[in-house]
């Protein structure tokens, strides 16, 4: 090291504003928008449940009342949907839960081939609303169902049967992902010590897997409870005459202006909803404390039988999965399913009223709002929270949870008990408008990405942040320069994520569309229920078509922003 | 008003427990300090508090005649370099180390020249377009040190910047390190639990145990005249001896020591300490006066060849006895393990402490020495 003398140099010092203020106006930003756009709708949706409700009028007048709660109690064809809600879910449940288990134990803990792609391909329910699985069902099954045709047969698939199964197919990605974190997380050694210690396959597998993963299997059991029990898509398509919570609440609101009795089974509805949250949210906790940070060694190869028993079980969901995709990108070429089978590309040419291509412009540019401003929202958020901590850390911490708790569709209906009333003179700004689409979107998936933000932020050392600071770095400087740089990966990561919820969301925003903001996925609803079922199926594919695009788009710029920096 | 970093009556606490309690502290301009300890014992938490990153829950830190205690870390403009480099990773060399001088708001055509002259003076000016991972720990090390020098910091904090290097890049960096602080003047505290680096290093040592300073010097009397068993057996290694201080004698239970050194207060339970390289091995022909009480018949158990140096475990009776003596003189004396040789522990090498009771430390664990 040469002696030479650093040349002095005069510092131009500044006054730099202080952290605590970037922090608290900033933190202070973020809690103001989640306490104005999800405590205040959710306690007034709450007040509304009791209070007395002008059913001539449809306005809401003063006082105290649970008339409505004993209406809906006492009213057999009322709490039949509860009844409905609770049975549908359960064995949706139990039955994803078992499923999954065993395709996430197929890419676990065999080496059979193909691990990756069928990973891949088993996501494939998260590109489309979650109402095309009820649509294929239909289209197989159904009155005109070609399967239901081809056997001359007088059973459909409607009701429960119905929604039980496409709820199956479209929770499965979701129950399959936890179950391969905990998986793959948890040391496959315990399986080989017992084995050599004796214990048949069948044995350990009871003994050892089941027990070491089931705060990995109650967890992913509770988030398809919830995923089940607030869905909407899928049961309004294929239920019928079925109703469950969801559904009724719709059919209230939407189809009898009785804002009361929505408002109510809103509140019914969240009992079970908050349960499974609060399930899902303690089993996760648990179950991470569980997982070890060993070395994870490689599987020894598996018995070529176990292997054929596997590949097969895996491939035939994926290619269930699949062809849910598969029959209604074929039916939007149909000219009419069962009747005219000459392909045709009418369907395309949405000449439908409250609908037509622009529903997709629309969904996209939302979709691109949602996904930029909600990733960089979680981020910043997760920043404050774990890494600068302020005194309101916990409180803020708190309510970016609490939104995973609440169904879409009681937090849509919600605005909608609130904004369309004069409510603090903001409401003109909001309803009916695209801003309150985006903020609903963003607020039904803040916790996901929030919680996705904050383990990425432990992973960064404290002293990357120190060190910035000390040299001179406020807290705008540090974030933008050191911590956001850090983060690309899970940026992009939750760039994904609510790219697709938004394009695909449909209980988040079936009660905010207006004749100016109408959205792709809400748009197929309509029209599969005005039995246009060419056009819906068409509207479909496009939706997954833009998706996958966007999905494309983003990881090509993810790509070339990772070649830069190496 | 001086530049001198003062800490009065500093105390930090976490939960119930203190980190820190009581420091009083002053250093100097242009000083080099070294907080040394063991971990846990609060020479982090001291240098962070000095850094801005904690916060004292009482006391006064004084810098240039004010009280610093609420400003913020940008504003007090100290450097600082951690363990961990900290090096931001997607930034290259040259713009980590201009980091600070953009946050100070450098004019732009001055930065260019003063990050070639920093890295030149590291030697690492041909590096400077690579990305840090791309570098060795010790080059790091060196880039995260005149990062942190950059914008002229007052201040230089070290936070045991040389625990996770190589042990000879370890000796080369610390040596480069003094020499760039002599260069520059600079204010300096050093956290480390490295007696060795501590006393090769620093101007003056703060031994810091349990968040409250034991003994504060410069090196040589920090491990000549060490103030507390803790210090003797923390700063180097020591032969202790416990027992009864009676009339210039320690007595043991089979010993009975005459000790020179005699501080007027200490009588009753002491611990007579004696540094290994003092301890002498007796051949015969020696016409030195001894005393008889001192000498041993020992039984060498372990040699521990340390280069130049080689470091004797005897066995006397239940007592372990270290001595350190150059490795040519075991040649020359053909020493071998197992022989059994006489050992001579001069009087007047003898530092005597009172025995620690408090039950604060671990002494039972040390004394296994006596």
């Amino acid at each position: 090291m040469s002696a030479v003398k650093v040349q002095e140099l005069e510092l131009a010092r500044r006054q730099m504003v202080d952290d605590k203020l970037i922090i608290y106006f900033a933190g202070g930003l973020i809690g103001l928008f989640l306490f104005f756009f999800m405590v205040v709708p959710v306690t007034n949706i709450l007040r509304l449940s009791i209070t007395p409700y002008n059913s001539e009028a449809h306005i809401f007048s003063r006082g105290l009342t649970f008339n409505n709660f004993r209406n809906y109690f006492s009213n057999p064809v009322t709490v039949q949907s509860l009844y409905n809600s609770l049975y549908v879910s359960l064995w949706v449940t139990l039955i994803t839960t078992f499923l999954a288990f065993f395709f996430a134990y197929g890419l676990t803990r065999t080496t059979m081939r193909g691990k990756k792609i069928l990973y891949f391909l088993v996501m494939a329910p998260l590109i489309a609303p979650s109402l095309l699985q009820a649509m294929a069902l239909v289209s197989l099954f159904g009155n005109n169902g070609l399967i239901t045709g081809l056997l001359k047969t007088e059973w459909n698939i409607y009701g429960a049967t119905g929604i039980i199964i496409s709820e199956v197919l479209y929770s499965f990605p979701h129950a399959m992902v936890i179950l391969y974190t905990t998986l793959s997380a948890i040391d496959s050694r315990l399986d080989e010590v017992a084995s050599s210690l004796g214990a048949s396959e069948v044995r350990t597998f009871f003994k050892i897997t089941i027990p070491t993963a089931r705060f990995g299997i109650f967890s992913a059991a509770a988030l398809v409870f919830n995923l089940t029990i607030t869905d909407f898509g899928n049961p309004i398509i294929i239920g019928r005459n079925y109703k469950v919570l969801a559904t009724e609440i719709y059919l209230q609101v939407i189809g009898m202006q009785r804002f009361d009795m929505g408002a109510t089974i809103a509140v019914i509805l969240l009992v079970p909803s908050v349960t499974a949250f609060l399930l899902n949210y303690y089993f996760t906790k648990r179950n991470t404390a569980l997982i070890s940070g060993a070395a994870k060694p490689t599987l020894p190869p598996s018995s070529p039988f176990k292997k054929r028993i596997f590949t097969s079980y895996c491939w035939i969901i994926v290619g269930i999965l699949l062809s849910v995709i598969l029959v209604i990108i074929f039916k939007s070429f149909i000219t009419l399913w069962m009747y005219n089978w000459t392909p045709t590309l009418k369907h395309f040419n949405f000449r439908v009223p409250g609908g037509g291509i622009g529903v997709l412009w629309t969904s996209l540019w939302i979709s691109i709002v949602v996904a930029i401003s909600a990733s960089f929202l979680t981020m910043v958020n997760a920043y404050i929270i774990e890494k600068r901590k302020p005194f309101f850390a916990q409180p803020l911490y708190l309510m970016s949870v609490v939104p995973a708790a609440i169904p879409g569709l009681v937090m849509g209906l919600s605005y909608i008990l609130i904004f369309n009333t004069r409510f603090l003179n903001i409401s003109d700004l909001l309803y009916g408008k695209a801003i309150l689409v985006i903020i609903s979107v963003i607020i039904c998936n803040f916790t996901l990405g929030t919680l996705s933000s904050i383990t990425n932020m432990k992973n960064i050392d404290k002293e990357m942040d120190e060190s910035a600071t000390s040299l001179g770095a406020n807290a705008i400087n540090n974030f933008f320069k050191v911590i956001f740089p850090l983060s690309k990966v899970s940026f992009f990561g939750n760039l994904n994520y609510y790219f697709m919820r938004s394009m695909v969301t449909i209980s988040a925003v079936i009660f905010l569309v207006s004749p100016d903001v109408h959205l792709a996925a809400i748009s197929v609803i309509n029209m599969e229920k005005d039995g246009k079922e060419g056009a819906s199926s068409a509207m479909s594919f496009l939706i997954i078509l833009v998706t996958c695009a966007g999905l494309f788009v983003i990881n090509a710029f993810n790509k070339k922003k990772k070649a830069e920096v190496s | 008003m001086t530049k001198n970093v003062i800490l009065e009556g500093i105390s930090k606490k976490y939960g119930e427990k203190y980190a820190v309690k009581d420091i009083n502290l002053e250093i100097k301009e242009g000083e080099f300090l070294t907080l040394l300890g063991p971990s846990g014992c609060g020479k982090t938490t001291t240098l962070r508090m000095v850094a801005g990153f904690e916060k004292p829950d009482s006391g006064k830190l004084i810098y240039n005649g004010k009280v610093i205690n609420n400003l913020i870390p940008q504003r007090r403009n100290f450097g600082i370099v951690f363990q961990s480099y900290a090096l931001f990773p997607h930034m290259k060399v040259k713009e980590n180390v201009a980091f600070g001088l953009e946050m100070h708001k450098y004019p732009k055509n001055k930065i260019k020249n003063r990050v070639d002259s920093l890295l030149d003076m590291v030697g690492l000016l041909e590096h400077k377009e690579k990305y840090p991972p791309q570098l060795s720990g010790g080059m790091q090390q060196r880039v995260a040190l005149v990062r942190a020098l950059a914008p002229n910091p007052e201040v230089l904090l070290l936070d045991e910047p040389l625990s996770a290097l190589d042990a000879k890049i370890r000796i080369k960096l610390r040596a480069e390190i003094k020499q760039l602080q002599v260069d520059l003047g600079i204010t300096t505290i050093y956290v480390t639990h490295d007696q060795e680096e501590a006393l090769a290093i620093s101007d003056r040592i703060v031994v810091m145990r349990q968040g409250r300073i034991e003994q504060i010097g410069d090196p040589i009397s920090i491990y000549k005249k060490p103030v507390s068993q803790y210090v003797a057996d923390f700063v180097g290694t020591s032969n202790f001896f416990k027992g009864i201080l009676k009339e210039g004698y320690i007595k043991g239970k089979n010993f009975k020591l005459k000790v020179a050194k005699i501080k007027e207060l200490s009588s009753g339970e002491v611990y007579g300490a004696i540094r290994p390289e003092k301890v002498e091995i007796v051949k015969g022909g020696s016409n030195k006066e001894r005393f008889k009480g001192n000498m041993f018949e020992g039984k060498l158990m372990v040699i521990n060849y340390m280069g130049l140096m080689v470091r004797l475990l005897f066995r006397v009776g239940e007592m372990e006895i270290i001595i350190d003596c150059l490795e040519k003189y075991l040649g020359e004396m053909e020493i071998k393990r197992g022989d059994t040789l006489t050992l001579y522990l001069p009087p007047q090498e003898f530092i005597i402490f009172k025995d620690e009771k408090s039950g604060e430390t671990d002494v039972s664990s040390k004394s296994s020495r006596t």
